[in-house]
């Protein structure tokens, strides 16, 4: 009787919400398939009907860094409501904003990457991807897409930085990057310039700068990492004396023992591969009371955005950032206007340097789908075609690698709360 | 009788003129009244929901049917009918999520990618509960195990070791890259050996150690193997081990190759002759394959001569040496379990992720496993597998859902000013953040209220409410710091 | 009761374990001191530089394996929470520097002074009543369950903490301005290759040198210390004797909550940064100074924390093979395992709480 009175009961309950909070109906959709909605947003789309194919971009939505990819989708967003309305060429297109972190890690996820990447190679409607952020989730999703039926997906990265995805250098790992084309067919492009040319155009403002002996330090991230391998490969043969390659640990208490280790060998520089969320605000307060006012510290652009290295204070001062791209300083008359109209459009005065980039990549993108005859490998063959001229980013176009052709390293260096625009050099590489 | 029973509710009825009927009710056989009530009810709130809008969804409909079919049926044909069901349900389950409905609150049904990640880490809570259920050893590293399978699985299924050029009838690798590539099956019992062995070697220095004191010392192997894993490239070891942070991808997919092919089977898991196959459903089906081994093993080994022994040890280890048990020996085949079935759940992980990073692994993932045991109910199969399921679901999807569903109807939520570094800002609840808290929470609960689970082994429930001996749990004398110890400090 | 094999079996491995440990132990410290004499030989400025840092990270540690070793000495439980008190001590502190003082760099003495005494006074306080409930509300029912029940509730106890600590402060670190002068009080050598002991160190000694000082006071003269020893000793004994045994675990729990946060306002004041989960890498680092010193032995915690901070210290700062940052926790978890596993009673032998 008891037990008869719990399962009722439990019965009831359980019908009741049910019933209080609703059954769902599927719905039936017509034109593009939408991708799954656990990690997608929905269709971005004001044009008449439903759009004949999608675009979607891979992102890190959540976390800490999320401010940076949120603006590069509203730019995204900007190019293909206002610039194309939804339409490239004959074809209409919609957008979809897909998320590849998880909250609990706060940044990307190898199972959302993966599942990501799945999710595009099956959704025929999926024409082309504008990402990835990280460049181990670039990793994961180009061998998916690459296989994918009906032909390769073309991908464009404005973040990915790591080198392996499209060339070798001498850290790469064995058999990339041809691992991540399994078909043999490049589908993948990027417009920021990798660490082998921004860890080492580090050495080569060193060089300038006529610092003899340099410190380096990472975060044993795979980003900051590979940029202070790249870094180390120039200066030793700029002829700059390397007196150390160690790592920081993020969640130290103290990083004054490293400080005297570096003291000790009396190093001038001090290279810090890494991104300033990993403690690095401490990193440099610790670093700066034990060295002393002398030795600089460069940085490549996981240090920006540069309020938050500000946060160190006195001890951020003087310290040269790296930004592997254009600065917004640089930009030509079109990049300018985009920046007028973007604001205007976000509503938010100061435009994120990756929302511009990202705006290139969309209309790189749609472009190529204009072009193409609707099919995947078209937009790939069209996405490697490309030729941009006086664009967002100027003029350039890819090589086979599907490398920027006009790769830029701007330096910028911390003075109070901002960093100030110092240097911009077109780096020769390894 | 039926006036006491019914007592103020009762008289209102009578005085209502529904004294008939009722009375009538009163009077039926216990079992058409058992058999009555539920469809009742469930009509009535079905017919209100109707009324209000929202039709039932034929699954709900049959879900319905079913919980009904198995309320119904007798206790005997239960036992039977339920593992059944419940097996076929698991099996089909990527036919029918589709047209599943939309759960109250936590909204959604587990994806597929959800379900394969449950189907691993089931494995690996089964594989802790032979440890701590079994044996009540208390291991606080078996993240180590798990990162040792996977890592297994970059090593022998990858380009990772390009100096060598190894196939053993491996599937879907790209060609002219060199490494060593092996059927993913025989990955799966060479990294699943290899972690045992390494439990082993884990196990000989330390499993002398007393209960707490082995619990820390796993726990700092949980933390030194990650350590490793991501130091272990060329400046931090001397030899690329590893690959430090990058991790190494990709990973060849699993499959059955040419001639198992030929037999139906599915060739490559990821892809088809150009053509995408389900790769989750596949890796479901090979996970749920997976857990059918290891909850076999793990009841045909409990009732062996061996897990009889491990439940003597958990007992009274003392009076288990007494009576012949050997325990360091007993106690390491425990480890060496635990950590094989961990290792496979490693390598059909980093399998479904195309890959391994060295952030997989850490030491809140070891608790996590842990409060799947303990959530279940230490040493039974069954309650762990529940454990896993619910625990993984919440983490995948449970949190997140809930969260949403509060922030959409409770609180005054504004996703856009929403701080994702903050558990409450904007009137929004992020609740995903808080997840170890909730699992933490969930653990103390259980220990202070329900220390045996939420399904307890019967025999482990007893052991909770008469105790052991009269002496704690898992030591053969409290103060001491193990059997031959205590006979050292004798003689001293 | 072992049966006549088995008996065979232990002796046999007690011989081997009894040779080995003592061996490799010696092996390793004989390592380990040529490799500091050999550093101290090249660069002597900076070796001392290294060590002064080592001292004060392990005065700090210290103080938060006083905590662990004080319960385990009269409860023989790892509080895996401990270390999330100490954590939440050093966030009463942020509060306190940022939003009761709003500090900037370099303040003035008197509000510094000002704010460390508020500071100790609050953390202490109110991490001695968190540590206090947690024993009342999660440890005590569990006072004659299985051994490892309350442990694994710790655990679950440390994890609320942690959520507890980010639902407060949020997920991103806290910083705080530097508060503490950092100028030289005296100088060994010519700068600036010199020895330089600067003023915040010295404040870190002097906020725990008296703390530990009061703690022996507390622990050996006291009416209350007593109850403690004698309860640590044998609970039955001491109840019949009239101690409440209840009261006297519960003053214990108070005693290391206050340590943890002490700890914790030094931490905030000296390190300048505070995160959710920095009790947790810390708590176990400080768990295991308190292992190697041999737990529940009072001046062992000390011995082993200023070990363990010295040697977390030498292999970072130093320059001449030393294995540096990224391998830190290997290390530290590394002698955990040796200890625990060769010598589990510490370096000071199996000694109870009273230190006798």
């Amino acid at each position: 009787m008891k037990r008869l009175a719990v399962v009722s009961g439990l019965l009831v309950l359980g019908v009741a919400v049910a019933a209080a909070t609703g059954f769902a109906g599927s719905s039936a959709s017509t034109g593009a398939t939408k991708l799954p909605s656990s990690s997608c947003g929905p269709i971005f789309y004001k044009g008449s009907g439903s759009p004949q194919y999608l675009i979607a971009s891979d992102l890190p939505l959540q976390g800490a860094g999320r401010a940076q990819p949120l603006s590069m989708v509203k730019a995204i967003q900007y190019v293909l409501e206002k610039q194309f309305n939804f339409k490239a060429g004959k074809y209409t297109v919609g957008f979809q904003s897909c998320d590849d972190s998880t909250a609990q890690t706060g940044g990307w996820d190898a199972a959302k990457c993966t599942s990501n990447g799945r999710a595009y190679a099956n959704d025929r409607s999926v024409l082309g991807v504008l990402g990835t952020f990280n460049t181990g989730c670039a990793k994961l999703i180009l061998p998916i897409i690459n296989r994918a039926p009906g032909g390769p997906i073309a991908m464009i990265s404005s973040a990915n930085t790591g080198v392996g995805l499209t060339h070798t250098a001498p850290w790469t790992d064995p058999g990339e990057p041809k691992i991540y084309y399994p078909t043999g067919k490049r589908n993948y492009a990027r417009v920021a310039t990798g660490d082998d040319f921004q860890g080492p155009a580090a050495a080569d403002l060193l060089k300038t700068l006529k610092k003899k002996k340099v410190y380096i330090l990472h975060d044993n991230q795979a980003f900051g990492k590979g940029v202070a391998l790249g870094f180390q490969q120039r200066a030793k043969k700029l002829g700059i004396t390397v007196a150390g390659f160690q790592a920081w640990d993020a969640k130290a208490t103290s990083y004054e023992s490293i400080g005297e280790r570096i003291k000790s060998t009396g190093a001038d520089s001090i290279y810090l591969g890494g991104i300033v969320c990993n403690n690095g605000v401490k990193l440099l307060k610790d670093l700066r009371a034990s060295i002393g006012k002398g030795p600089v510290f460069v940085g490549p652009d996981g240090w920006s955005p540069f309020s938050a290295t500000a946060g160190a204070g006195a001890a951020a001062q003087g310290m040269y950032i790296s930004i592997a791209g254009l600065p917004i300083e640089k930009l030509g008359p079109t990049g300018k206007k985009f920046l007028a109209e973007f604001a205007k459009y976000q509503g938010r005065k100061v435009v994120d340097p990756y929302a511009v980039y990202a705006a290139q990549t969309a209309q790189i993108m749609l472009n190529a789908i204009a072009k193409s005859n609707g099919t995947r490998g078209s937009v790939v063959d069209q996405v490697f075609k490309t030729k941009v001229k006086d664009g967002i980013m100027g003029t350039f176009g890819f090589d086979k690698n599907g490398n920027i052709t006009a790769k830029a390293i701007s330096f910028y260096q911390m003075k109070g709360k901002d960093g100030v625009y110092k240097f911009f050099i077109k780096p020769g590489g390894v | 009788m039926t006036q006491q029973r019914h007592g103020r509710i009762w008289r209102a009825l009578e005085a209502a003129g529904l004294s008939g009927p009722l009375e009538r009710w009163d009077q039926q056989s216990f079992v058409v009244r058992r058999a009555v009530t539920p469809v009742v009810i469930a009509v009535l709130v079905i017919a209100i929901a109707w009324a209000a809008g929202t039709p039932p969804s034929p699954a709900l409909l049959v879900l319905l049917a079913l919980t009904y079919a198995l309320y119904m049926m007798p206790r005997t044909w239960r036992r039977i009918v339920l593992p059944v069901t419940a097996f076929v349900l698991a099996i089909t389950y990527p036919f029918y999520l589709d047209e599943l409905f939309a759960i109250p609150i936590f909204r959604t049904f587990p994806s597929m990618d959800t379900m394969v990640v449950m189907a691993i880490f089931t494995m690996m809570a089964i594989g802790l509960n032979i440890v701590v259920g079994y044996a009540g050893l208390l291991d606080l590293g078996y993240v180590a195990f798990y990162a040792l399978g996977a890592y297994g699985a970059a090593w022998f299924a990858s380009n990772h070791f390009s100096q060598v050029d190894i196939d053993i009838a491996s599937v879907g690798r790209i060609e002219g890259v060199a490494g060593i590539h092996i059927s993913i099956w025989l990955v799966l019992i060479i990294a699943a050996c290899m972690t045992a062995i390494a439990g082993v070697l884990i196990g000989l220095p330390t499993l002398r150690l007393r209960g707490d004191y082995l619990a820390i010392v796993t726990l700092g192997f949980g933390e030194i193997l990650p350590q490793i894993a991501r130091n272990g490239d060329e400046q931090g070891l001397g030899f690329n081990l590893t690959n430090g942070p990058p991790g190494i991808n990709p990973i060849d997919p699993p499959g059955f190759g040419g001639f198992l092919g030929d037999l139906g089977l599915p060739e490559n898991f990821l892809l088809e002759q150009d053509r995408y196959v389900n790769f989750p459903n596949l890796m479901y089906w090979g996970a749920i394959a997976l857990v059918l081994i290891t909850v076999f093993s793990s009841l045909r080994l409990r009732d062996s001569r061996l897990g009889r022994a491990w439940i003597a040890i958990r007992e009274d280890e003392t009076a288990a040496a007494a009576m012949g048990i050997p325990l360091m020996r007993t106690k390491t085949w425990a480890y060496a379990a635990g950590a094989f079935f961990g290792g496979a759940a490693g390598t059909w992980f980093a399998a479904f992720n195309q890959g391994v990073f060295p952030d997989n692994f850490f030491f809140n993932l070891s608790v996590f496993i842990l409060c799947m045991v303990i959530l279940g109910g230490m040493g039974n199969v069954w309650g762990v597998i529940a454990g896993a399921a619910f625990l993984v679901y919440l983490d995948k999807e449970g949190l997140s859902n809930f969260a949403g569903w509060i922030n959409d109807t409770v609180l005054p939520c504004d996703p856009v000013a929403q701080n994702p570094s903050n558990a409450f800002s904007a009137g929004c609840l992020n609740a995903p953040l808080l997840s170890f808290g909730i699992y933490g929470t969930i653990i103390v609960l259980v220990m202070l209220f329900r220390p045996q689970g939420l399904f307890p082994e019967e025999r482990r429930k007893l052991e909770f409410e008469h105790g052991v001996h009269d002496q704690p749990l898992w030591d053969a004398q409290s103060g001491a710091v193990s059997t031959d110890v205590v006979e050292k400090s004798e003689d001293l | 009761m072992v049966t006549e094999a088995y008996a065979h079996v232990l002796t046999a491995r007690r011989r081997f374990s009894d040779v080995v440990g003592p061996v490799l132990g010696l092996a390793l410290v004989v390592v380990v001191l040529l490799w500091l004499a050999v550093n101290l030989y090249k660069d002597p400025y900076s070796f001392f530089r290294v060590m002064s840092i080592g001292i004060t990270n392990g005065s700090l540690y210290a103080l938060v394996a006083l905590g662990y070793t004080l319960v385990y000495g009269i409860l023989e439980l790892i509080n895996f929470a401990h270390g999330d008190v100490f954590m939440l001590g050093g966030m009463f502190a942020a509060t306190v520097i940022l939003d009761m003082f709003a500090l900037g760099e370099d303040p003035s003495i008197g509000s510094l002074v000002a704010a460390i005494l508020i500071a100790l006074a609050v953390a202490m306080l109110a991490c001695g009543l968190i540590n206090a409930t947690v024993e009342a509300v999660a440890y005590r029912p569990l006072r004659r369950a299985p051994r490892l029940a309350p442990l694994i509730t710790a655990i679950g106890v440390s994890f609320i903490l942690q959520d507890v600590g980010l639902v407060w402060k949020g997920s991103e670190t806290v910083a705080m301005p530097r508060t503490l002068p950092d100028g030289a009080m005296f100088t060994i050598g010519t700068c600036p290759e010199c020895v330089r002991y600067t003023w915040d160190r010295l404040v870190v000694l002097v906020i725990t040198v008296p703390v530990l000082l009061l703690l022996i006071w507390l622990v050996q003269y006291t009416r209350q210390g007593k109850a403690m020893r004698a309860t640590a000793q044998d609970k039955e004994a001491a109840a019949m004797m009239g101690i409440n045994v209840n009261r006297t675990i519960s003053f214990t729990f108070l005693i290391a909550g206050g340590l943890a946060g002490a700890a914790g306002v030094i931490f905030a004041f000296y390190f300048t940064t505070v995160r959710f989960d920095t009790g947790f890498t810390l708590g176990l680092i400080a768990f295991t100074a308190a292992v190697l010193g041999g737990i529940g032995n009072l001046p062992g915690a000390v011995l082993g924390a200023l070990l363990i901070g010295l040697i977390q210290a030498f292999n970072e700062g130093l320059s001449w093979m030393a294995p540096g940052p990224n391998w830190t926790q290997s290390i530290v978890f590394g002698i955990l395992i040796l200890i625990l596993v060769f010598r589990p009673q510490g370096l000071l032998g199996e000694q109870t709480p009273e230190g006798s």
